[in-house]
């Protein structure tokens, strides 16, 4: 409801004001992420259709930086009226995103299909299964990556968990955290890095990152 | 429990420079990275654990499950978070290019330095301007930010930004293939290889004859890897535009820094774009083009188009440098 509320930040942010897109990115970017995540259902043609969750990372970066592009292009933020809720407006630009990915796909594998003629109903069937097998795998990796960040996290100490609490759980800038923590912000960016450079260390060291060549 | 499975495939060197970027929280040289994802499985899946890893962090039910609750004022400030902060840099990078480097570098110093930074800043912008009027002189540059060399550059706005990508350049080669030497008697048995220049705007395009093969040096004398998208739009009347650099959905190697004389692997033969006129088009940029902007590019050389429209790439492709040349293919 931000640019609902806030009239004034509203005529910043339809001006092309980069201070004002910031913030409303960073009020909506999490909203937007989740809605992504879970998946959605939309009518076409008089049918319900459903469309699973983004489950990859880059994916999911890839289809918000589409959308937030899109809607902060001039003509889109301009043709925002301001008076029907912005978060929805960013969903339905995310949907018809995703939607149009997944109809170029289809087609694609269209394309493909005729190629190598087959028995395309039984192909059908090995594709459900190979999903299905795929997702299986792909949740239980998350259970497994999930299981490894709690031991990473119980190894961390108590400075570093507070660390982690304010920075990553409560999403404080690296200032407002200096503030806090009563340390410089150059600190605090070490502190981050020695973090990051852990956790790439643990997920190395569990085999999660082998068959790339890393930092020597 | 299951061990986590490795992932497989081939070693991948962009992976290096991916790690230090997320070691350092690089936004900018992670943005730069991700035409390189769109098309490298090995690099793609290992970001998507890393940052699968990074968001249990945020989202926590696995790693702060295990210590204390995260008071309510926590909960009203981040009710739902999904996106860890480096995510969110990272985005708002791809998607305003201009704005956050700027915050970053301001946030990087205490408020009390501030005014003493922007002070510095706005001294050092007049003396950059100051030392650019010196060396390229006031009325020595044409329309639109073109150079006399032939090069002419392009900020993430569109707006002239010359100190952005300095010290690359191209040189288009005229080669005599050695087979064509050793079929005229008199040739001497190498191939010959004729520079034609930088500077193709001040007078007359050099010439090239049919027999011969276009070739490519580039020269990158910064210190960072930069890459470069070649097009050449044949014909004056017909003007259709080929992509030369990098093949079709084919990985561009970046120009290593510090580089001179980088041949390209490019030997195009003029006999197939026929006698008359061959405009050449060549943009560097910092991260390679997607696939996307190869061919609007491509468009925009076919359609003479304003190549500095900011529409013509993402926003995230920062500062870009073109360089244009035409050669005149006799019989």
């Amino acid at each position: 409801m931000l640019l609902l509320e806030d009239e004034q930040l509203l005529r910043r942010f339809r001006a092309g004001d980069r201070d004002a897109m910031t913030t409303v990115f960073n009020h909506y970017a999490d909203d937007l992420a989740h809605y992504l995540a879970r998946g959605f259902a939309y009518r076409a043609g008089g049918e319900l259709r459903h469309v699973s969750g983004v489950r990859q990372r880059s994916e999911l970066h890839d289809v918000l930086a589409e959308t937030f592009r899109k809607a902060f292009e001039e003509r889109a933020r301009l043709g925002y009226s301001g008076l029907s809720p912005y978060g929805a407006y960013l969903r339905t630009i995310a949907r018809n995103i995703i939607v149009d990915r997944q109809r170029r796909g289809a087609r694609e594998q269209l394309g493909t299909q005729a190629a190598v003629p087959g028995d395309v109903a039984s192909d059908g069937v090995e594709r459900e299964l190979a999903d299905e097998a795929a997702s299986a795998a792909e949740t239980l990796e998350q259970v497994e990556l999930g299981a490894l960040m709690t031991r990473f996290f119980a190894a961390l100490d108590s400075k570093q968990r507070h660390f982690v609490e304010l920075r990553f759980r409560q999403g404080l800038s690296q200032e407002q955290v200096a503030s806090q923590l009563r340390i410089s912000r150059k600190r605090v960016r070490k502190l981050e890095q020695t973090l990051r450079a852990r956790l790439l260390e643990a997920l190395r060291g569990t085999g999660y990152l082998a068959g790339v060549r890393g930092l020597p | 429990m299951t061990s986590p499975r490795p992932l497989q495939g081939p070693a991948c060197s962009h992976w290096a420079s991916l790690e230090r970027a997320y070691v350092a929280a690089d936004a900018a040289a992670l943005a730069e990275l991700a035409p390189h994802l769109e098309r490298c499985a090995v690099c793609r899946r290992a970001y998507d654990v890393l940052f699968d890893a990074e968001s249990m962090l945020v989202t926590s039910e696995h790693a702060l499950g295990a210590t204390t609750e995260p008071t309510d004022a926590a909960r009203a400030a981040a009710p739902d978070r999904l996106l860890g902060p480096l995510e969110k840099s990272l985005l708002l990078h791809q998607i305003l290019p201009d704005a956050t480097p700027q915050r970053d570098a301001m946030d990087a110093v205490g408020r009390w330095r501030r005014p003493l930074v922007s002070w510095l800043a706005g001294a050092a912008t007049i003396a950059l301007l100051a030392a650019m009027l010196l060396h390229y002189g006031v009325g020595s540059r044409g329309r639109g930010g073109q150079r006399s060399d032939g090069m002419q550059s392009r900020g993430a706005g569109g707006s002239s930004e010359p100190a952005a990508l300095p010290d690359v350049g191209l040189r288009p080669l005229c080669i005599a293939s050695a087979r064509q030497d050793a079929d005229a008697a008199a040739a001497p048995q190498r191939a010959r290889v004729r520079a034609l220049g930088t500077q193709p705007l001040a007078g007359e395009p050099p010439r090239c004859t049919t027999r011969d093969l276009l070739g490519f040096a580039a020269f990158n004398h910064g210190d960072r890897p930069v890459y470069l998208t070649l097009v050449v739009a044949t014909g004056d009347h017909t003007r259709v535009a080929k992509l030369l650099y990098p093949a079709d959905d084919a990985p561009a190697e970046p120009l290593a820094a510090a580089r001179d004389n980088i041949a390209l692997a490019v030997a195009q033969p003029l006999a197939a774009l026929g006698a008359g006129r061959v405009d050449i088009v060549g943009v560097f940029t910092r991260r390679e083009l997607t696939a996307a902007e190869r061919q609007r590019l491509r468009r925009a050389v076919e359609r003479r188009s304003d190549l500095a429209d900011p529409a013509l790439f993402a926003p995230s492709v920062g500062a870009a440098r073109f360089f244009r040349a035409a050669v005149i293919i006799g019989e």
